[in-house]
């Protein structure tokens, strides 16, 4: 329902406090949108479109407010191999896709489907998306003189220690500003974000992409795009968790995911690379006081503005110094609690976390990772739950009839441990089994107490099922055979 | 026998607490059913931030995390103190007047939610014209009073100070299929029971009037009639000053004349001109 109450304190509940959080996270943008591009092998013009376009347009369709989109690391790793066999025009395509599968999916409510993806899971996408963020400035490092070590160095230094001596200037912009002076003074030979590639020299426009729209571009950006939407959508939930989490505020995840869809749509059109939420900057937003959604928007308008003014100044910026401010995201973003908790969590939570970083580092794939991740989680769940079970039995006096009773949850999983507790060798005359306490989850565990009941009849001992409670009935009442005509046939042999 | 639901009162600690309490009991009592005192600790402003290093390092996220939770937890301590000092004084206070059961509810989230949470067992909700939030600005009526009525399906009284007992209702008539809904509700409720009931049409006189007048009198309500050339706002608030009206009784449904004057686009306008305590049944 909209709300025109809601409307307004979701914008103007907090102006102060978003313009000045909106100003804070441009400043920080900047860098952010120029480096992710040239992951992607793109002019920085590209990344920087993204991110005005993403930002304001979730500003106002997000579901979260105060979260910030962008164009980000995660995606950028996706589309590296697309724009260099295809090129710009096929990845604006892609991110055309993108926005549809996103809006498709926010309709369908796939939100919902985040439930699968566990606190393990989310740990694992978090760090290795810091572990890339940290992998993609390598090559930034390699193969240079002395001169761009060292003002990395001298870069982080001043991150980390300026703010203790003013919090209200962001560091990350005294860092960047400093390195430009000292490098355009000395002249220092390092390579600059103007080597790098276009930077804007205007507001955005409208582009239609010019491909041939066939078939044949459809079979090419779709992979892309599918995985695209996946990460989009997967990052954007989790930091609109992390948000809530921080903020102790509800968001709508379905209308999240439509606004992310929104905002790629507007970024391929006005030029731009897909993106989504992102964890480090919409945790600054909120560190800097923002909460509402004028500061994603501000955000977005400011990072433009001050790229597009200064243009000729943001060329000039040493690349160690955007290395040195991507090396702060991919510290701040790394859970260092997942490593401070490794010993006290259970060994099957951190093997699916580190089990999600390591496919995510091979792939340069967060959507593997965390299906990966997932599947994981399933089965170890499943390993718990199967020992959740148990059978007991007893042999009444006369010796001739035995009651086994079965507690607990009879699936894939287990239906092998419930066949083993059957002794069938024993000659009786009468077997009550009593499942009153468990449940039959499955068509294997209605196919094992099958087998097993067919397996005493043919030693010519009765058997009797008590308390088949009514979801396994169902069950076994599809599935089952023991309890048809043709069970006695088997019971002729 | 006493009714299971309750009279909601809503309390914020503005200067209506009394006024609302006075309202409660009464409703309570021709309601013949106990009493709820509610009050709703609404999560509101933000701290600005006051780090804007720009900067996130190891363990950010978890260290703003704890900052947060600090901040809030001391506001909200507060505020539930102080919620609790409202609620035991209005109990107090009640208690001194009333037969009735005293419950007293303290909850989180916001007005609106609390109430449709708590539909199932709210018989009247009684709600004071303007929160704690709008005090000393004339004539404007409370934001959350608004989207109460316009959300909850429940039966709604606005309460205007200072309280005294209506004795004089009034309840506007078009003669329209929901107006006459609207009389099926005021024969139902036990709240008008021993009132006068002032029955006020304005604009074309039909014979609607009389059989609704007929309606209300079998119903055992002492009832006047009564026809009007004009505007319906202001006859009707004309009437209400010449008749000493202490209540005015509306049935919201469906989109008449009468509940557009007061649930559609001119709530806002219209509760803001009302002087006296108003009835909203659903």
């Amino acid at each position: 329902m909209l709300n025109v109450g809601q409307l307004k304190s979701e914008w103007f509940g907090n102006v102060r406090g978003d313009l000045l959080a909106g100003l804070v996270v441009a400043l920080a943008l900047i860098p952010e949108a120029i480096a992710f591009s040239i992951i992607a092998g793109l002019d920085p013009k590209i990344g920087l479109y993204a991110s005005f376009c993403i930002a304001v347009v979730t500003a106002f369709a997000g579901g979260r407010p105060g979260m910030i989109s962008a164009a980000t690391g995660a995606m950028a790793l996706l589309m590296v191999t697309l724009v260099r066999d295809h090129g710009l025009q096929y990845l604006l395509v892609a991110t055309l896709l993108t926005g549809v599968l996103q809006i498709i999916a926010g309709f369908l409510k796939l939100g919902a489907l985040m439930r699968f993806v566990s606190k393990s899971v989310v740990l694992g996408f978090v760090n290795a998306l810091a572990i890339l963020i940290f992998m993609a400035q390598l090559p930034e490092l390699q193969n240079v003189g002395w001169e761009t070590y060292a003002m990395t160095a001298a870069g982080l230094g001043i991150i980390y220690l300026f703010p203790f001596v003013n919090k209200i200037i962001p560091s990350p912009l005294v860092c960047i500003i400093g390195l430009t002076a000292v490098s355009m003074i000395w002249g220092l030979d390092v390579r600059k974000v103007g080597d790098m590639g276009e930077l804007p020299a205007t507001l955005p426009f409208f582009l239609w992409p010019e491909v041939p729209w066939n078939l044949e571009t459809l079979a090419i950006v779709f992979p892309y795009a599918a995985g695209l939407t996946v990460v989009g959508l997967l990052e954007s939930l989790m930091t609109a968790t992390i948000v809530d989490d921080l903020t102790d505020t509800p968001s709508d995840k379905n209308r999240e995911c439509k606004g992310q869809g929104l905002g790629n749509i507007a970024a391929g059109l006005m030029g731009g690379m897909a993106g989504c939420a992102m964890i480090g900057q919409s945790v600054i937003n909120v560190k800097s006081g923002g909460r509402g959604r004028l500061s994603t928007f501000f955000a977005g308008v400011m990072m433009l503005a001050m790229v597009v003014f200064l243009k000729d100044w943001v060329s000039q910026i040493p690349m160690p110094a955007l290395v040195a401010v991507m090396i702060m995201v991919s510290i701040g973003t790394f859970s260092w609690d997942f490593l401070k908790d490794l010993k006290k969590s259970p060994l099957s939570s951190s093997c699916v976390t580190i089990a999600t970083v390591i496919v995510v580092v091979f792939t340069h794939n967060l959507a593997y990772g965390v299906l990966v991740g997932v599947l994981l989680s399933g089965v170890f769940f499943a390993n718990k739950v199967s020992r959740l079970f148990s059978v007991s039995s007893q042999l009444d006096e006369s010796g001739q009839s035995r009651a086994y009773t079965v507690r607990g949850q009879v699936f894939f999983a287990s239906a092998e441990k419930f066949t083993a507790y059957f002794d069938f060798k024993e000659a009786i005359d009468k077997v009550s089994i009593d499942v009153t306490n468990s449940h039959f989850w499955d068509i294997t565990a209605v196919g094992a107490l099958d087998k097993i009941v067919i397996k005493f009849r043919r030693e010519g001992t009765d058997v009797e099922i008590i308390g088949m409670n009514e979801a396994s009935r169902t069950l076994v009442d599809q599935f089952g055979v023991h309890d048809k005509p043709d069970a006695e046939l088997v019971n002729g042999h | 026998m006493k009714s299971e639901k309750q009279v909601f009162a809503c309390l914020d600690g503005s200067s209506a607490t009394y006024d609302v309490c006075d309202w409660a009991i009464w409703s309570a009592k021709q309601l013949n059913c106990d009493i709820t005192l509610l009050h709703v600790l609404e999560k509101k402003g933000h701290d600005a931030g006051k780090d804007l290093s720009g900067q996130i390092g190891i363990g950010s996220r978890e260290q703003l995390m704890e900052e947060l939770v600090a901040l809030d937890e001391k506001r909200g301590k507060l505020a539930m103190e102080q919620g609790k000092i409202i609620l035991a004084e209005a109990k107090s206070y009640i208690e001194k007047k009333s037969a009735a059961q005293i419950t007293t509810k303290l909850r989180h989230g916001t007005l609106v939610e609390t109430l449709s949470d708590l539909k199932s067992d709210i018989q009247l909700v009684v709600i004071g014209h303007m929160g704690v939030e709008h005090q000393g600005g004339q004539g404007i009526i409370g934001s959350q009073v608004e989207s109460v009525i316009r959300t909850l399906d429940r039966p709604i009284a606005v309460t205007r100070p200072p309280f005294a007992v209506p004795d004089q209702v009034m309840i506007a008539f078009d003669g329209s299929q929901t107006s006459y809904r609207a009389l099926d509700l005021v024969l139902r409720t036990e709240l008008l029971k021993g009132r006068s009931c002032h029955l006020v049409m304005v604009g074309d006189k039909t014979d609607d009037l009389e059989a609704a007048k007929t309606k209300l009198e079998n119903a055992g309500h002492k009832t006047i009639a009564s026809h009007r050339e004009g505007d319906v706002e202001t006859e009707l608030w004309k009437y209400v000053d010449e008749h000493n009206i202490g209540l005015l009784v509306m049935g919201a449904y469906g989109h008449s004349r009468i509940r557009q004057f007061f649930v559609g686009s001119n709530t806002t306008k219209m509760l803001h001109h009302a002087k006296i305590p108003l009835v909203l049944l659903r």
